[in-house]
């Protein structure tokens, strides 16, 4: 038989347990919803960069081939000449950016094309007298050396 | 009156259990309701960052190609198979799965325009790719071809 004291201590049905666990169990599900959200936007922000990249690379390709037309004209003029490897290279002095030198039996012509503020495309080619050409080198590559002085990654330089 | 007391003291518990009951209730609806909304955005997010990596890869693929075939019905057979192209003089069409492959009902719409230029020893083609999804462009891309007309050795 209850007592006085006990009577007035009773709170009915208890739903405190019940809801400390849900909460718990929602506190968990949002923590999992923002994470898959940060996730989700991590890998757009990647494929958008990625997407940016090719973008630029491709257009630095297509100033790369308008440079090999017009070095490519020019060898179509002088093809058959006595004196191609002369003329040829004073020819490529009126094209910006574009080097030329005698070697190999032929004439070695190189340029680049900037895809963005650290990385060109390098194009090597060689030019015989008869106007064809082989492409010795069309790839990208970073420009300038790379400076570690502000980096805290210590690159071991070979010596001991 | 101790009896009173008693009926006043369970009624006033009883008010306080359903009271806790519709303040947790009302505090897990809200919370599911948001939990939803960010799951939704999230899966949002994925379907359109998988359709554009996928436009991607593809669009590198016919660059690629092109650069080598300078044409574009070619460079369509080899990448496509030549299933289901649409053809006018100077475009080219064809529907998409969210894959990237040939589609009859696809989603993603993928147009290809093609502009020569002719030098005095070869020829320089521009090619613009576009893919859309419905009235929205997921992604373009420029490139181009180059064929000499006494050819080139690639080494």
């Amino acid at each position: 038989m209850m007592n006085k004291s006990e009577k007035s201590h009773s709170t009915g049905m208890g739903v405190g347990y019940v809801s400390v666990m849900l909460i718990f169990a929602v506190i968990c599900l949002m923590i999992f919803a923002v994470l898959s959200f940060k996730a989700a936007l991590s890998n757009k922000t990647l494929n958008e960069r990625s997407g940016e990249f090719l973008k630029q690379y491709y257009l630095a390709d297509t100033a790369a081939k308008e440079t090999l037309a017009k070095i490519n004209d020019r060898a179509g003029e002088l093809k058959g000449s006595p004196f191609f490897e002369e003329e040829f290279i004073d020819a490529l002095g009126e094209i910006d950016g574009v080097s030329a030198e005698s070697k190999n039996g032929g004439v070695a012509v190189s340029f680049t094309s900037p895809i963005n503020e650290r990385q060109e495309i390098a194009a090597e080619l060689l030019f015989t007298s008869d106007g064809n050409y082989t492409v010795n080198k069309w790839q990208s590559c970073t420009m300038g050396d790379w400076d570690n002085t502000n980096s805290d990654i210590h690159v071991w330089d070979g010596t001991f | 009156m101790s009896a009173l007391k008693t009926a006043i003291k369970k009624r006033h518990t009883v008010n306080l259990f359903f009271t806790e009951l519709i303040i947790a209730l009302l505090f897990f609806s809200i919370s599911g309701a948001v939990i939803f909304r960010v799951f939704v955005s999230a899966d949002k997010k994925t379907r359109e960052s998988m359709k554009k990596e996928n436009a991607i890869i593809c669009a590198q693929s016919i660059a690629e190609v092109y650069s080598e075939t300078a044409d574009i019905d070619k460079t369509f057979d080899i990448v496509f198979s030549d299933s289901g192209v649409v053809k006018s003089d100077t475009e080219r069409g064809i529907t998409l799965d969210k894959y990237c492959k040939p589609a009859a009902d696809g989603e993603i719409s993928l147009t290809v325009s093609e502009l020569r230029e002719d030098k005095a020893s070869g020829t320089l083609s521009r090619l613009t790719l576009v893919f859309t999804s419905g009235d929205e462009e997921i992604y373009s891309l420029e490139c181009s071809a180059y064929k000499s007309v006494g050819g080139a050795d690639d080494e």
